[in-house]
């Protein structure tokens, strides 16, 4: 659940001023009231707190009156329980008592290790390989210089759920529904680095937040006031994403940055407001994957030294290196110290001795040997970030073919294949929630048709050194002959990439079954080629599909598909699809809106 | 393996001045591996964005085991087991943004990085915790 405080005129809040209430995450609830999505009683000083903003807010100008001689532990004083409504509170002069934050010494230490000099929002994009990474992430880095320059001495805040269960079922439950509790927390910086730009590969964007000095300090503060604070934590509402839209929101509601957050909260989607360069962002930031720096060197190579790369990646052991010079040397080890980085990385971050990390000593010894010096570029300033289009959309459109008439699609989110890929996808498609509804002409009748409870293909083009396999899967229900019954299709197999386009050969299957042989039931087993062309905003495939009937025992069954897709601007999409096969033929123009 | 988790896990869970790198560490290993039991889970885990370890971290990132519990600041053992991977790389290749920041956490901003680049196999040798590579760096410089 997670409603925006669109308005909270309703109820009667005339003496609260409304930063306070951002401060403390109220929220009007479905009752009309009002509600803090804070769960912990600790974060409230009023008994009423969590229900009543008012009350709280005389509690708290109350209890920060109390000297602070009285506390054995003065880091026990309110204020120093929550230096960041202090600072609120006496910037808007409803609390007039001078107090020094320096005796709140834990907040002291604290404060005095960040160092803090901007704070960025940081996006870790999606990698396809980890179905894990699927919607991507959002935290927060805190800069002790600028953000070239200081990201290993930094800190980073997410925020993130609690754990109490190893139980993987209890674990999707709890973290679906709010059974585990969310908190923001600290760390070193260079762990975030290492786990996803590293570890898992993702490329990570970071927006520079324009805040001032008295800004900065509030942000600190209020990162103080939130370790009183644990929330009921919803993967797909009031999850990472939202917590930090909220908590910037807390700091600076001028920005309004909550109104890009609907009720379920996409990360990609919260970052529409961060583009914007001269208000909210002073610099936008790219970390590039390990993936594309491990590219990057391999891209450099000539024939002969790609030869050298791989003749020791198949065996594990350094290539004979003796007839290249050194530069072409600190080449060749250099794109196989990042390959394997790349590749094994669960191997490079165990404790344990294996194979892999003898191998990558044995490069890197013999690049220590070599006195040429090389530095891949980390990290670098960008002008602009494009998100490629916006996750949901909605699509009204023309079907002809065996029946005619109208059609109605949603989607959810995320990405298809033949959308653009921006700055942040690369060639999958990974969609939830796609919805198809039909009116069809001649019966005026209204048909739900299908729904893709999710739809995922990774294309992963065959190169010089893997040999890797793409899939596809697709799973839902569909409207057969007006009996609703769930699908199941999934392909694997290898894919070549020439220019723009790519050839992919999926060994394929196809099930629709009614649990009922009488009815209907569908069990296709074959091979499905695809040959995708794309150029900026526009995309086309076409499959060809042979397949196998295992229920009717029938070979050579037939299905051509096609679809295009054009984006005019970013909130729009064209797009047309074919269908031909035994059982319908159909072809769709659709008009889509991003929202 | 397995033993070794247990007893980082019981360590953590009973100590709550957590040293500045004890045996869970501030190793990547141990943040991604530790307590996380089964591809499904980790599937999971970081789906839900679910933080690595029972405990809770707050503001302190004391007890994630990166930092000195006197100092209550990052030591540069921790920096070493955080950054392993990365800080050989660039020692073998003579520069780097780790080195560089590695080297400024010791005060040794201005280093000459050839003597390490020139030891590598001695600083890196098999078997080496990352309390040895960070004394053997200190030494050399």
């Amino acid at each position: 659940m997670c409603l925006i405080q669109s308005s909270f005129a309703s109820v009667q809040l005339e003496h609260v001023p409304e930063q306070w209430l951002h401060l403390l995450r109220y929220n009007k609830n479905l009752w009309g009231g009002i509600e803090s999505e804070v769960d912990s009683k600790n974060f409230f000083l009023a008994k009423s707190g969590k229900t009543d903003p008012a009350s709280e807010l005389a509690a708290n100008i109350e209890n920060f009156r109390i000297p602070i001689e009285n506390f054995k532990d003065p880091n026990q004083h309110p204020i120093c329980l929550f230096p960041g409504r202090y600072l609120f509170l006496k910037t808007i002069g409803k609390v007039r008592t001078e107090f020094d934050l320096d005796k709140c010494s834990d907040f002291k230490t604290f404060k005095d290790k960040l160092e803090l000099s901007s704070v960025s929002v940081v996006f870790s994009s999606y990698f396809i390989n980890k179905p894990a990474s699927a919607f991507g992430h959002t935290f927060f880095k805190l800069n002790k210089d600028s953000p070239l320059k200081t990201d290993l001495q930094s800190y980073g805040v997410d925020f993130s759920a609690q754990v109490t269960t190893k139980n993987p079922i209890a674990y999707g439950v709890l973290g679906i529904f709010g059974g585990f509790y969310g908190k923001f927390n600290l760390m070193p910086y260079f762990l975030k680095l290492r786990e996803y730009n590293d570890y898992e590969s993702r490329d990570l964007w970071e927006f520079e937040l324009n805040l001032n000095d008295d800004e900065l300090d509030l942000f600190t503060a209020h990162l103080w006031d939130m370790n009183q604070a644990a929330f009921d934590y919803f993967y797909f509402s009031e999850n990472c994403s939202y917590h930090i839209s909220r908590f910037i929101d807390a700091v600076k509601p001028d920005w309004k940055i909550m109104e890009a957050i609907y009720e379920t909260t996409i990360p990609i989607d919260t970052l529409a407001p961060l583009k914007d360069q001269k208000k909210i962002t002073q610099g936008i930031y790219f970390r590039p994957s390990q993936q594309k720096r491990s590219q990057q060197k391999l891209e450099k190579l000539n024939k002969l030294e790609r030869r050298a790369v791989k003749n020791s990646f198949n065996n594990l052991k350094l290539a004979e290196l003796g007839d290249f010079n050194r530069n072409q040397k600190a080449k060749i080890l250099d794109a196989i110290i990042d390959f394997t980085d790349y590749k094994y990385p669960t191997q490079m971050h165990l404790s344990k001795d294996n194979p892999i990390q003898d191998f990558k000593r044995e490069a890197l010894i013999a690049r220590s040997q070599i006195e040429v010096t090389s530095q891949s570029i980390e990290k670098f300033q960008v002008e602009k970030f494009d998100s490629g289009h916006k996750a949901r959309k909605f699509g009204l459109g023309a079907r002809g073919g065996d029946r005619t008439g109208m059609e109605f699609r949603h989607r959810f989110a995320l990405h298809d294949i033949l959308e653009p890929q921006g700055d942040v996808y690369s060639l999958f498609s990974l969609e939830m929630g796609k919805t198809r509804f039909f009116l069809e002409q001649e019966t005026n009748k209204f048909l739900f048709e299908e729904l893709e409870v999710a739809h995922v293909e990774a294309l992963r083009p065959i190169n010089f050194l893997e040999k890797r396999i793409s899939w596809n899967f697709d799973f839902g229900l569909k409207n057969r002959f007006e009996i609703v019954a769930p699908f199941l299709n999934i392909g694997v197999g290898p894919s070549i990439a020439l220019g723009k386009q790519n050839f992919t050969l999926f060994f394929q299957t196809e099930n629709n079954h009614l649990f009922n042989e009488y009815l209907y039931q569908q069990s296709y087993l074959g091979a499905n080629f695809q040959w995708l062309f794309k150029k900026d905003n526009f995309g086309f495939k076409v499959n060809f599909k042979k397949y196998r009937d295992l229920v009717l025992a029938q070979d050579n069954v037939d299905i051509v598909q096609s679809e295009l897709s054009y984006l005019p601007s970013e909130n729009y999409q064209i797009a047309a699809e074919t269908l031909k096969s035994d059982l319908e033929e159909r072809t769709s123009l659709l008009i889509y809106a991003y929202y | 393996m397995k033993k070794l988790i247990a007893i980082a896990t019981l360590s953590l869970a009973t100590s709550s001045a957590f040293a500045a790198h004890g045996p869970a560490g501030c190793g990547l290993g141990s943040i991604l591996f530790e307590g996380k039991e089964g591809t499904m889970f980790n599937v999971l885990a970081a789906t839900f964005n679910g933080s690595s370890a029972n405990q809770t971290f707050g503001m302190s990132s004391g007890t994630l085991g990166c930092e000195d519990a006197a100092t209550a600041k990052v030591s540069s053992v921790s920096f070493v087991e955080g950054n392993t991977v990365a800080l050989s790389n660039d020692i073998a290749r003579g520069q780097g943004e780790t080195l560089t920041a590695y080297l400024t956490m010791i005060n040794k901003a201005d280093a000459d990085t050839t003597v390490l680049k020139a030891n590598f196999s001695q600083i890196f040798a098999k078997g080496n915790t990352s309390a040895d590579i960070d004394s053997r760096i200190k030494n050399l410089l």
